[in-house]
């Protein structure tokens, strides 16, 4: 992937980070301050509709008046609000960024781009209806001609076409053309994240410096748990996907990487924790108090516990100075934020009040 | 109604085919009244299963719905794209045999097993995603039995209302009905004898009388007879002596 190696770059460190980037840097502190605290949370699990909680959220949260005009409010809207809010911000940062800053912010968009093209080749082999489409693709995975996408007849004229000149071509001339066809579209999600992980993680090494330090951190932490995750999900499922397949899904680093071949044949829990027993952190995700088998019925699930490291990871890169990570780091939060609300106004919705703390991450 | 009979010429024979009539009607109505009860506790276990899987379908309902708010949570919206994808073929089907109460046949639904699982949420939520698909293959499971139910439920209402009609039929009309042409001919019959017996007393009377009149009769004769001859044969002479 030599692609991304923009050794070019110079190397930005605290003397002259700010000469580039301390002004954007300053307004993703600034965001970062709005970022809504326990109390907060604390506050709108109490409320008994979504009128109410919009009352609080415009009260005395950053996010304002932005259900004003909405009169008729679902978990759906408010999310959709939400999000177009935080899409905003980082449109904001991307306009006001230096190089290789935009660069960088670039490639956090890729992961929204990638998901976005597989809902395009998703609708176009099932023969939806593609302004609908549209409209459900993540905002901040918008490419120019990715309408085209829809145009296009066959898979194979889509990639021709409009892949290969958009950012995401690197992460496709990986997977092989005839797979690009068969294969299923889950398949080539995890193929396109894994190359995507990849990518990322080799951008950031020739980022190199601080951000290297704190992205290599984050990087890895996100190449594992996709590791883990997607082990615990194919538990036997050799018929669909074969161990080989399977460790060809695991982005190539990561602390798990030496047990990747280990990993790649475990089929049940008990190996599972067998061959992390190495790895204290993972582990204790792992394994979490109430056990695996509880899966998502019980209080905590795999996920959520995941999520909390990464946020535990995320803030310490919001803690450091001179450094990329802040702006992944945020968006990530905030991303995190925005599913709060809508978990939050979904259990308002659906009278399931009790059920907030299942997935509630309190990010501040 | 209960005058009525039916039309019938009053014969022996006639009488001996309606009493067989009444006897198959009133055997008839008993069977079908047995029917009907077993009909009947039938369709009140049903109606009562019914009523509690529907009730506990609202729960049910809500979790899982719940359940599906957590994958879209977890997995992102996109979920519904790639589990539509990954729906080659029904996951499962569902069978019909036929279950028999009392001769009424019932629709009996049964869900057969679930394909695998596939691999939906693979990269994340995937954990959300089969907890929410369980939870739906619970509901189809009890959207099947409902419908099972629902089937026998209808089918059986109308059976027992079937039933019941012919049961009160016999009861009401035909045994009646048969009961009355039965004393209708029995009545007639009881008047042809009793005809009978006052012709044959008459015949008997009438011959008795002409037989006590031709006895007398011929007693008279008899004397006459005598008397008669007599004098004639004394006449004949006398005549002759007359003439002579």
């Amino acid at each position: 992937n030599t692609l991304f190696r923009h050794s070019s770059y110079s190397m930005r460190n605290f003397l002259s980070y700010n000469i580039h980037d301390g002004g954007v840097e300053a307004i993703v502190y600034g965001f970062r301050d709005g970022i809504l605290s326990q109390e907060l949370y604390n506050q709108i699990s109490q409320c008994d509709s979504l009128e109410d909680m919009k009352v609080h959220l415009s009260q005395s949260t950053d996010y304002g008046n932005f259900l004003q005009n909405e009169t008729h409010l679902s978990p759906k809207v408010i999310h959709e609000y939400a999000q177009r809010k935080l899409v905003d911000e980082f449109m904001d940062i991307r306009r006001a960024a230096d190089q290789p800053l935009g660069k960088f912010l670039d490639f956090i968009t890729y992961e929204y781009m990638i998901t976005n093209v597989l809902k395009l080749i998703h609708g176009a082999r099932n023969g939806r209806e593609a302004l609908s489409l549209l409209y459900t693709c993540h905002p901040l995975g918008w490419f120019e001609r990715m309408e085209a996408l829809l145009a296009s007849t066959s898979l194979e004229d889509m990639y021709e076409t409009v892949l290969v000149d958009s950012p995401l071509a690197p992460f496709f001339t990986y997977t092989k053309q005839e797979e690009f066809d068969e294969v299923q579209i889950e398949k080539m999600h995890c193929r396109l994240q894994k190359n995507y992980l990849e990518a990322f993680y080799n951008f950031c090494r020739d980022l190199g410096g601080e951000t290297w330090e704190v992205m290599s951190t984050i990087l890895e932490f996100e190449a594992d748990r996709f590791v883990i995750t997607i082990t615990r999900n194919t538990y036997g499922m050799k018929g669909e996907l074969h161990e080989d397949e399977r460790k060809r899904l695991y982005p190539a680093f990561g602390q798990l990487a030496d047990i990747h071949d280990e990993l790649a044949r475990v089929d049940n829990d008990d190996t599972l924790k067998e061959k992390l027993r190495n790895y204290p952190e993972f582990l204790e995700i792992v394994s979490g108090d109430r056990g695996l088998d509880a899966g998502a019925g019980s209080k905590e699930s795999l996920e959520k516990r995941f999520n909390e490291r990464s946020v535990e990871l995320h803030r310490a890169s919001l803690q450091q100075q001179f450094q990329y990570g802040v702006f992944y780091s945020w968006l990530k939060l905030k991303e995190m934020e925005v599913n709060n609300l809508m978990w939050i106004s979904e259990c308002i919705f659906q009278n399931m009040k009790s059920k907030i703390p299942q997935w509630l991450v309190v990010i501040a | 109604m209960s005058a009525a009979r039916y039309p019938t010429l009053p014969s022996r024979m006639t009488l001996t085919q309606f009493k067989n009539r009444l006897r198959g009607a009133k055997k008839g109505h008993s069977l079908l009244k047995k029917k009907a009860d077993a009909l009947v506790i039938r369709f009140r276990r049903i109606l009562s299963e019914l009523a509690d899987v529907k009730r506990a379908m609202i729960s049910e309902m809500k979790a899982a719905n719940f359940a599906l708010a957590e994958a879209k949570f977890t997995a992102g919206d996109s979920i519904s794209m790639t589990v539509a994808e990954s729906m080659k073929q029904e996951p499962a089907r569902v069978r019909i045999r036929h279950d028999n109460v009392a001769g009424v046949r019932l629709p009996v639904f049964r869900l057969g097993e679930f394909s695998n699982a596939d691999l939906t949420g693979m990269g994340k939520g995937g954990e959300q995603v089969v907890a929410a698909r369980n939870k739906f293959r619970g509901i189809v499971e009890n959207i099947v039995r409902i419908a099972s139910l629902q089937t026998s439920f209808v089918t059986l209402d109308e059976a027992i209302k079937v039933t019941n009609r012919r049961v009160n039929a016999l009861e009401k009309v035909v045994v009646p009905k048969v009961e009355n042409t039965i004393s209708y001919i029995q009545s007639e019959l009881d008047e042809l004898e009793r005809e009978e017996f006052f012709r044959l007393k008459k015949v008997q009377k009438v011959k008795k009388r002409r037989m006590l009149e031709e006895e007398a009769e011929k007693k008279k004769k008899g004397i006459e007879e005598t008397t008669a001859t007599a004098p004639v044969m004394f006449a004949q002479p006398d005549q002759d002596d007359l003439i002579a």
